[in-house]
Parts: structure tokens; sequence; C-alpha cells
């Protein structure tokens, strides 16, 4: 606060502030406004998470014994009792970005959306509601997360519709499958990937186009960067490597565009790293064709250039970027 | 004492907080802008991917430098000893010449701060089989540069070859090791009448991110000397003692006071109204509970993750409902100078990390022969 008064007194003595400014945020600072809102929100959406996890333990713990069918009771009336708030207190379906009054219920939507998946997944583990066919149990439990995502407005519930969708191609696609190297993976399923990652994308421009929840964009452009992505670099290591490689050229070259559209540095810096593993892959494919023994030694004096090239492009694509988007902030 | 121009340097202090004010929508992109054309600053990167990026092409610039001038120089006679402190010294050579080109935090100069102290540092350990002088060194080498160059890292530095040292001379040279984390306690308790001396002083303006971190750092250890966790694995290591059978001399002390501090740190940041010291004492609250949990689990880990969450929402709700009202003070309303809109789409990326792993089990439950069971029953060790 010091600080700050004191480098506003600077600005004005340069004559860069008005007195008027000077004032209003003198007076704003002496109003002692000490905002705990997003503190608060995020420990509420970090209990959900605990609770939801606990429920997660408790249900693997207790599979096969007496308990189960209590358990199962139990987070029904949950369910029903957290989606029966949410609609009370909902404000109605809203093509826009509505929030409750009070921003409380997100998360009881969101504990909601939760266990009805672990329940969805628990019923069919259990009692095989459904045959064989597991993935109508996914199907239901992402049906349910979109449908919640787009009625009450949550994020959180659009990103486990999504994930789930993935789930049921057999990806695992959560930044934990990610960090630990466990995506389990083959030819097909970067077909299905890809198709979902695609029909993402096109649900996302077509959602803008309508004035649909405009503000999802991020979080469905996210899911399907990281899916088509992916899917291509799996498929730029196979057979059919030279039809992936015009694939990621152009969802590269999508992506890099819509993340200036949308100003999100997270899905620019994705773009270009995904893009440069692509390119290296690439050229390392093109390589196999050639005689290497030729010019191996030419090979290792260009690798440093290489190396040092690509940061400072990596550095100057990064002002780029701020230049376009929020310079003024940079 | 500061290597760089003082009125630039106050540009750059000044730019940013213009920065700042036009964030939390005190004045209008115009006069921002007004701000930077008049006021010419140091060459900084406030971007941290560039800054990342221009520290990695400073450390590749710096390791080339040395690799020529090793080409040069060296041969067989050489006196290796020494060579360490050449290296700092080139590094000290060109960060001179960056700070008269005006880089400021740029990247490339922060290579050339970590480059030149890191070969000096470690050089002294391998020439002395002390760690003694290396704490000294950094004592006064962290400062010098802390001042010189207004560096935050150093100045972490300095404080950390004041903690080594104490403990080193502590731990090696007296009777009385055990007595270490009330020594640190009372180290950062003096940090931080030091820091509330230094805050409001204008002399020290230049240096408010460093004394910032200073505090910081201040939290930390205050903490860090009294978890049960930390206490218990340290005199184990470094005095060998052994608790398998008994508990640490004042063991209930420490589960008072890792409780307590936190505890502390919360309440007088709603005090003082301030956000960092608010997170570090919630940070250590859950590292305490953490802590309790390891060496006494009271409770199965589902429960305990049960009624823990149905707890917080409860205490939460209570809290909302409290303070809703409130126009000044603490309250609930959306704040100016605190950015809201970037937490709601993490929260949604991060949702995933736990939740679709049901969905997963009963997928591959599914799968006949489904592979997993084998996992981990490799060697054995039996042969």
């Amino acid at each position: 606060m010091d600080r700050t008064n004191r480098n506003v007194q600077k600005l004005l003595d340069k004559q860069l502030l008005t007195k008027q400014q000077q004032i209003g945020i003198q007076n704003y600072f002496a109003q002692g406004i000490f905002s705990l809102r997003n503190e608060l929100l995020f420990l509420m959406y970090f209990s959900v998470l605990l609770f939801t996890s606990g429920v997660g333990v408790l249900i693997y713990k207790n599979i096969d014994t007496i308990g189960h069918s209590l358990i199962l009771l139990v987070m029904l009336v949950l369910i029903v009792v957290c989606f029966y708030f949410s609609f009370k207190e909902s404000k109605g379906f809203s093509k826009g970005d509505i929030d409750f009054e009070n921003p409380v219920y997100n998360y009881l939507v969101l504990l909601a959306v939760i266990l009805s998946c672990s329940f969805m997944g628990y019923i069919q583990f259990q009692y095989a509601v459904f045959g064989n066919y597991f993935e109508i149990a996914i199907y239901i439990s992402a049906f349910l997360a979109l449908v919640s995502a787009y009625y009450f407005n949550n994020k959180s519930a659009l990103s486990i519709g999504i994930t789930a969708l993935v789930t049921s191609l057999g990806i695992s696609l959560t930044p934990r499958s990610l960090i630990n190297n466990d995506v389990y993976w083959n030819e097909t399923l970067s077909y299905y990937g890809l198709l979902l990652g695609l029909i993402i994308t096109l649900w996302s421009i077509q959602s803008k186009k309508i004035g649909l929840k405009r503000h999802f964009d991020l979080v469905l452009l996210t899911f399907a960067l990281h899916l088509v992505s992916i899917c291509c670099i799996a498929g730029l290591i196979n057979d059919l490597w030279i039809f992936f490689l015009f694939l990621m050229a152009g969802t590269s070259y999508f992506f890099y565009q819509k993340s200036f559209e949308i100003q999100a540095v997270s899905i620019y810096i994705f773009t270009l790293l995904y893009g440069f593993i692509g390119f290296n892959i690439a050229v390392a494919r093109l390589l196999d064709y050639v005689d290497l023994d030729n010019f191996w030694e030419l090979f290792i004096v260009i690798l440093p250039v290489y190396f040092i090239a690509s940061i400072v492009l990596f550095v100057k694509a990064i002002k780029n970027f701020n230049k376009k988007t929020n310079d003024s902030l940079q | 004492m500061i290597a760089y121009n003082k009125t630039l340097l106050e540009n750059t202090f000044l730019v940013e907080e213009a920065i700042d004010l036009r964030k939390s929508g005190f004045i209008l992109e115009a006069d921002l802008n007004t701000v930077k054309q008049q006021l010419v600053g140091l060459k900084t990167s406030r971007n941290l991917f560039v800054r990342v990026g221009f520290f990695l092409l400073g450390a590749l610039l710096y390791l080339s430098i040395i690799g020529v001038l090793f080409l040069v120089i060296i041969n067989s006679s050489s006196d290796f000893k020494t060579i360490g402190f050449v290296i700092s010294f080139v590094g000290l050579g060109i960060l001179e010449l960056l700070c008269s080109q005006n880089f400021f935090r740029h990247g490339l100069d922060d290579a050339f701060i970590i480059g030149a102290q890191l070969s000096f540092y470690s050089t002294i350990v391998a020439d002395s089989d002390s760690p003694i002088g290396a704490f000294i060194s950094m004592i006064i080498i962290g400062l010098v540069f802390a001042i010189r160059y207004v560096n935050t890292l150093s100045f972490l530095v300095f404080l950390s070859g004041i903690v080594f040292l104490v403990s080193f001379l502590l731990i090696e040279y007296t009777e009385i090791s055990a007595i270490l984390p009330f020594v640190l306690l009372s180290i950062a308790v003096g940090f931080y009448y030091l820091y509330q001396k230094f805050k409001h002083n204008p002399r020290f303006y230049f240096y408010s991110d460093v004394l910032e971190w200073f505090f910081i750092y201040t939290l930390f250890l205050g903490y860090i000397s009294v978890n049960y966790f930390v206490v218990r694995t340290l005199s184990e290591e470094l005095l060998s003692a052994d608790y398998s059978t008994t508990d640490v001399p004042f063991g209930w002390m420490f589960y008072v006071l890792m409780f307590a501090v936190p505890l502390v740190y919360i309440g007088y940041s709603l005090k003082t109204k301030n956000r960092t010291m608010l997170y570090i004492g919630g940070l250590t609250f859950a590292l305490s509970i953490a802590t309790f949990r390891y060496y006494h689990s009271i409770l199965p880990a589902e429960w305990a993750l049960l009624i823990s969450g149905s707890g917080i929402f409860a205490f939460v709700y209570f809290v909302i409902q409290k303070i809703k009202t409130n126009a000044t003070g603490i309250t609930f309303q959306h704040d100016h100078t605190n950015d809201t809109a970037m937490l709601n789409n993490i929260e949604a990326l991060i949702v995933n990390s736990q939740d679709i792993k049901h969905a997963e089990e009963a997928q591959q439950s599914k799968m006949p022969f489904g592979g997993g069971d084998f996992s981990g029953g490799g060697a054995g060790g039996s042969f």
C-alpha cells in the first residue's frame, strides 16, 4: 500500500496522473477493502474435490461388501438434493454468461456432477446395468455433465463431460495420466481421438456463430488442441505419417489463429510446443530417407545453431503475441 | 552502489506501477500509454516465458564463452584449483557489461548472476573441503550482488548463507545442537523485525521486491524451524539420533507450534490485510496436517477426506454468509486489484485430475484378462 502511494505520488509529480485519479486511488485504498472472494471460492472447490475423492476411495474399498447398497443410496440422495437446490436457485437457461446469485451453488452443481459420474460408474461395475456395454454408463455421465454445464453455466462440468467422452474412447487424457506417461495408445485410437477433437472444434466454431456460451471457448479449444495434437503426434510416428503431417500443419495454423482471436496465451504456447515437436518428428522421419553417413558432421554443427534459433524464435513469437493482444500491459 | 542508472530504474518501477493501476482499472489505456512514452526504463522482460527464454540463451552464451576461453588458455600445466574463480570473474565482467547496456531482470543478466555465483561457491567447497568458506562467501557475495544488481535471488542466497552457517557451527562445534530449531525460530523473528524496520524506509525504495521476498523467506523459515517432520528428520540425519523408540525432545512442543504458527500467520494476515501472508499461512497449515497424518493416522484416508471436505464446505459457507454484506474491510465483493477470470478457467481445467478414475476402473474391469495385475511382480530379489 505504502509503495503504491509513493509511486502514485511520483507519477503525480511528473504530471502523468491527474489529481482526480490520485484521489480516487487513495480513496479506494483508504476503505481497506480486502476481498476474500477468490480464496473462499477456491477453498470451496477444494472441499468438493476432497469430498468426492473420499467418496471414490470409500467405494473402492467397499466394493463387494454389504455396505455398498447403502453407499449407493446415500449418493443418490446427495445427488438429488444437490440438483434440487441448484435448480431452485438457478435463473434458468441462458445463452450468455450468467451466474447464480450466490456463487456457492456453482460448487453444488460440481459436486452433483462428479457424484453422478461416480454413481454411474459404480452401478455399472456392481450390477452391470448395461450389460457389456459399459460405454453407455460413461455416455450417460457425459450427457448429464454436459447438460449441467450448459444449463448451470458451469465450466468445470463442461470439462468433466468432455473428459468422460474422451474416456469412452479408451483414451485417458487427464493431467495425471499425461504426467505419469501412462496414456494407453494404438493407431485406431488416434482416429477416434482426431474425430472427437474435430467435433469439439466444430462445435466451438458453431456455438460461437449462434452465440451459445461464447466464454466456453477456452475450455473447448484446450481439449480440442490437446486431443488433436497428441493424436497427430501419435500418427506421425506411424506409417501414414505424410497424411498426419499435413493435418498437423493445418490444425497448428488453425489454433495459432484461434489463440490470437480469444487471446489465450496457454493455447498459443501449447500450439507452438506441439507444432515444434511435430516438426522435429517430421524432420527425423525425412532424415530416414537421406544417407546420413555423408554429412553427419554438418548435422552436429547445425544442431546447436538449431537449438539457439528455436529459443530465439520462441521468444520472438511470445513477444509478437503480446504485441497483438495486450501489449500495453507488458 | 547500484549498477544501474537510478532514473531509469525508477522509471521502470513507475511503469510497472502504472501497469498495475491499469489492470485494476484506476487509469485509462491512454494514460498508461503516455506513461510508457514519457518514462524510458531499463530493458526488462515482464513476461515470464520471455524471461525464461532469454535465461536459457544467456546460459548457452555463458557456457560458450567459457568454452572458447578454455580452448585458448588451458593446457596440462594449468592450475585447476582456480579455474572456477576465473569462470566466476568472466561472468562478473559480462554482467557488468550487460548492466551498462541497461539489462535489468531481463533473463540474460539472470543467467550470469546465477552462473557466476554458482561457480564461485562450488569452487570454494571443492578447494577447501569445508562448507564454512562457502557459507561465508554466500553471505558476502549474495549481499553484494543483491545490493548492486537489485537481485532477489542473491538476497535469498545471502539469507540462506546466514542460516546454514549458524546451523553448521551449532551442529559441528557445540554440544547444544538440540536447540537448533529454537535458534532458527529466533533468527526468523529477528529477520521479521529487520523487515518491519526496512519496509517503510524510503532509502530502500528500489529494493521493495527484494524485501517482499525477504518477508516470504522469513515466514517459511519460521514455520520450517518448528515443523515436527523437519526437526525429526534433520536431527536423525545430522545428529544421527535414533527416535524409533522415544520421541524427539520437546516433541509435543513442535506439534503445538507447528499448528500455532500457521494460525498466527492467518490471523495476523487478516488483521494486516496481507495476501501473501494469508497464502503462506494456508499452505503451511495444510503441510502441518500432512505432517501430523504422516505420524499418526487416526482416521482412514476416505473418512478423513469426507469429513475434511464437508467440514471445509460448511466452514466456507458459514464465512461467506457472515461477510457477504460487508462493503469495506474483509469482504466477499469482487476486488479491483485481484484478477478473477483466470481462477475460473484453472478450476475447470484441473478438475479432471481425479474424477474420471472411477469410469476408467469400471471400464478396465470389463476387459477379460485385463492387465495390470502383474505390475510390480518383476525381480523380487530372491535369486
